[in-house]
């Protein structure tokens, strides 16, 4: 596992970054203050970052939020205190973990592990939010242009679905693209 | 500074050594405090549990042992969080969690001693909304359990969005399917065939999805 420490003190840094070597895991960069994470968050492949900071105030949520957003992975951050407001905010900016005073070296590898666990989960079920989304919209255009289809060639719409997915296949494309297509088409040539 | 050094209250099943509470924070329940639900299956431990609780301003509406019928007493209760402290979470206690999750779904903060990857995936997956290893002490009990809330909320509405687009995809289909159907009966085009749907909904002020269930429904009978 390719770890990104970014770590306001250099003891926390050390104890982070011997608890990380412990397991085996690699440091591939190390920075001290959260406005550089997102330069060295961008040309650094990390599989996860931890973070140790004080006090984390918006401003420090906006900075882990840019890197977030070019290097997309766990985050676990360390701090010393933290009100509902900040951690909403924090959990929002794509903190996966955050700690309040439980910055142990033995503690360490459950935290990685949860995070870990926790930043996949959310994955999966974004990815199936996407993907329930974009058929829905999708299948718009397929319903639509199948309505099209039948209402022209004066074939059923269970005929008109099949020749829609057989066009697809015979022209090597989606089907979404084809009912575009068709979508389109029709559009034009409506005003012919 | 971080961690080991000042915990006000230390818990460890392992030897059962109990540090005095010293607390600073001596808020008082009010009447908007949360309801907690706590289960630990050592009673000198839970009542450490629900001093540290209390000190940090949360009300123990009840506590439990692991094998109590949980789903019932949270259904009975209904705590604003659930706090489960044990050596590992079992099997049976993360049953009940998957059928709490499913029907009653509550924040859920879990304590314990197993740093095992599989446990923690599968208690994750049961819906434990922060799973603590070694790190139950009074004054952490706050932030934990905050952490575990925004955490819940926000699976919660993600749960609640992907529910929905799953639902209308489901609809979308029954609406697309009942049009066909009427398209072919009356060999209509397809927006006049959706504006039946829709008419026939707004008179029977029904949504246009159980219109069109009952399109097919019919279809199937009389076609």
């Amino acid at each position: 596992m390719r770890v990104l420490l970014a770590v306001e003190h250099p003891d926390y840094a050390e104890i982070l970054h011997r608890a990380v070597q412990d397991l085996a895991y690699t440091v591939t960069a190390r920075v001290r203050q959260l406005r550089q994470l997102r330069a060295v968050a961008r040309k650094t492949e990390t599989d996860i970052m931890l973070l140790a900071f004080d006090e984390i105030d918006r401003i420090k949520l906006r900075h882990i939020e840019r890197a977030y957003l070019v290097q997309p992975c766990p985050i676990v951050l360390f701090t010393r205190r933290g009100d509902t407001e900040i951690i909403d905010a924090a959990l929002k900016a794509g903190v996966s973990a955050f700690i309040v005073d439980g910055l142990r070296a033995e503690r360490i590898k459950p935290i990685i592990d949860t995070a870990v666990i926790r930043f996949n989960g959310v994955q999966d079920l974004l990815r199936e939010l996407e993907q329930a989304n974009t058929t829905e919209q999708e299948r718009k255009l397929i319903g639509q242009a199948t309505g099209i289809l039948a209402r022209q060639a004066h074939i059923p719409e269970s005929a008109a679905a099949k020749a829609l997915r057989r066009l697809a296949l015979n022209r090597n494309k989606r089907i979404v693209d084809v009912a575009d297509c068709i979508i389109n088409g029709e559009r034009l040539l409506a005003h012919v | 500074m971080f961690g080991s050094e000042n915990p006000v209250l230390r818990l460890s099943s392992e030897n059962g050594a109990f540090l005095p509470m010293t607390s600073s924070l001596t808020q008082r329940p009010s009447e908007t405090a949360l309801r907690v639900l706590l289960v630990d299956d050592d009673p000198e431990r839970a009542a450490l549990v629900e001093q540290a609780l209390g000190a940090a301003g949360y009300v123990v509406a009840a506590q439990l042992a692991p094998h109590d019928d949980l789903h019932a007493r949270v259904a009975k209760i209904r705590p604003d969080v659930i706090i489960i402290d044990m050596e590992s979470p079992d099997r049976d206690t993360l049953e009940h969690m998957c059928c709490i999750g499913r029907e009653l779904p509550r924040p859920v903060v879990m304590f314990t001693h197993d740093d095992d990857k599989e446990k923690i995936r599968l208690a994750l997956r049961a819906g434990v909304s922060a799973y603590i290893v070694d790190g139950l002490s009074s004054e952490r009990i706050k932030p934990i359990i905050d952490v575990a809330m925004a955490r819940f909320q926000e699976y919660q509405a993600l749960r609640g969005e992907l529910a929905k687009a799953t639902a209308a995809l489901e609809e979308r289909k029954l609406i697309e399917r009942a049009k066909g159907l009427i398209m072919r009966q009356r060999q209509c085009p397809e927006d006049e065939a959706y504006r039946a749907l829709r008419n026939q909904a707004m008179t029977h002020n029904l949504r246009v999805a159980d219109v069109a269930k009952q399109v097919i429904a019919a279809a199937e009978l009389l076609i």
